[in-house]
């Protein structure tokens, strides 16, 4: 424990001291943004479900190219949490390049991932005539739900390799300390788990399996 | 202790009760007979969700702490914030394997997608089974939930699955009547 925490904890509560959930409060703020993100991604996810369950649903995803590129997209972010666990741990031993290099390539792993999305969905756009108001295959919902809930995670992600980069940049210069690229891994590790729900749930159960 | 093990095993039969009821509805086929079916289903498949996911975050840290003679192993206890070096290195290791055994789940995610072992709504409750495994090793590792204080897990898993789940028991029973209308 730090000496600054120490000085907190001896603080009484009413006057900002002491910390019963034994995490910063800028590690608390993120998982409270955690919670409420979470809530509006499954609110998206059960009006998929809803729309599915009452509808003929189309299962128009073909092996190649959408579902092998969203299963190299699933383990490229998978593997930019991996990274990101290492950025943590080389900055909490106060490994300054290390753990810079490692962010960055987690911002990397994030990039490679918005640049596969972006070409699947100019696949699905100018090949397959798959649009968020019409598609060639049943109802349009199908094309609603599928650009909403992935658009929002794709913003998830851009949002997040910009806020990597930020944190990478103010970590080298001293700006900012270890506690803050644990708060960035938190909402990176966030956004891995989000797709973790919206691979399956909009590719894995959409396939043309014939 | 006693009273501690008899819990366990309650808590274990209830989830075993709930996931036979779940079962047999989807066997017989009964599931989208009536609402009561449906509310029956929903409600067992909660309650071993629920007995199972208590289970599993009861026993899980104790099966896959670090080996005893480290020094780390004595951190976690209490009001310790988690920034000794020597404790973030302790759990490499288990980061690895967890992210291992996430791209193993993966790759039986998408086998299960083209070799189709059952309904629609089977594959639907198999995938989102898998999927809440990965997002538990992703929030109890990754995201250091395993490690952190008690209290921060309650606040973090309570209001979200007691929010999913209200959403669901809005949502699914209309959907299936909508289901029903149509001719």
């Amino acid at each position: 424990m730090s000496e600054g925490h120490a000085a907190v904890m001896a603080e009484p509560t009413w006057r900002g001291g002491g910390t019963p959930l034994a995490v910063g409060h800028k590690k608390l703020g993120m998982w409270l943004f955690i919670i409420s993100d979470s809530l509006t991604f499954s609110g998206l996810l059960i009006a998929y479900s809803y729309l599915r369950a009452a509808n003929d649903w189309p299962t128009p995803f073909h092996f190649f190219p959408s579902i092998v590129f969203s299963t190299v997209m699933t383990l490229v972010l998978l593997t930019s949490s991996l990274t990101m666990v290492y950025a943590v741990s080389a900055a909490h031993h106060d490994a300054r390049r290390k753990a810079v290099k490692w962010i960055l390539l987690t911002a990397l792993c994030g990039s490679i991932f918005v640049i596969l999305h972006g070409y699947e969905w100019m696949h699905l756009m100018v090949d397959e005539g798959m649009y968020p108001w019409a598609n060639e295959y049943g109802t349009p919902a199908f094309g609603a739900t599928f650009f909403l809930i992935t658009g929002l995670h794709m913003f998830h992600v851009i949002t997040g390799v910009a806020y990597l980069v930020i944190v990478a940049l103010g970590y080298r210069r001293g700006k900012w300390l270890p506690e803050d690229v644990e708060v960035a891994g938190l909402y990176w590790h966030f956004v891995d788990l989000v797709w973790m729900f919206v691979f399956p749930m909009i590719y894995l159960l959409s396939t043309s399996v014939d | 202790m006693l009273l501690s093990l008899i819990g366990y095993i309650f808590c274990l039969l209830l989830g075993i009760w709930g996931f036979y009821i779940t079962g047999a509805q989807l066997a017989q086929g009964t599931l989208t007979a009536s609402l009561d079916n449906l509310f029956l289903t929903l409600f067992a498949a909660l309650m071993g969700v629920t007995c199972f996911g208590y289970l599993a975050w009861r026993f899980y840290p104790a099966l896959t702490a670090p080996a005893a003679g480290g020094s780390p192993a004595a951190a976690p206890a209490g009001y310790v914030l988690p920034e000794d070096p020597a404790y973030q290195d302790a759990h490499i290791p288990l980061f690895n394997k967890i992210w291992l055994g996430l791209l193993i789940l993966t790759a039986v995610e998408v086998l299960l997608a083209y070799v189709q072992i059952a309904g629609v709504i089977i594959m639907l409750i198999i995938l989102l089974a898998l999927s809440l495994i990965k997002a538990g090793m992703i929030m109890m590792s990754f995201m250091h939930l395993q490690f952190d204080h008690r209290h921060l897990k309650w606040i973090v898993v309570v209001p979200t699955i007691a929010c999913i789940v209200i959403m669901c028991g809005y949502f699914f029973p209309d959907a299936a009547r909508l289901l029903n209308l149509r001719p």
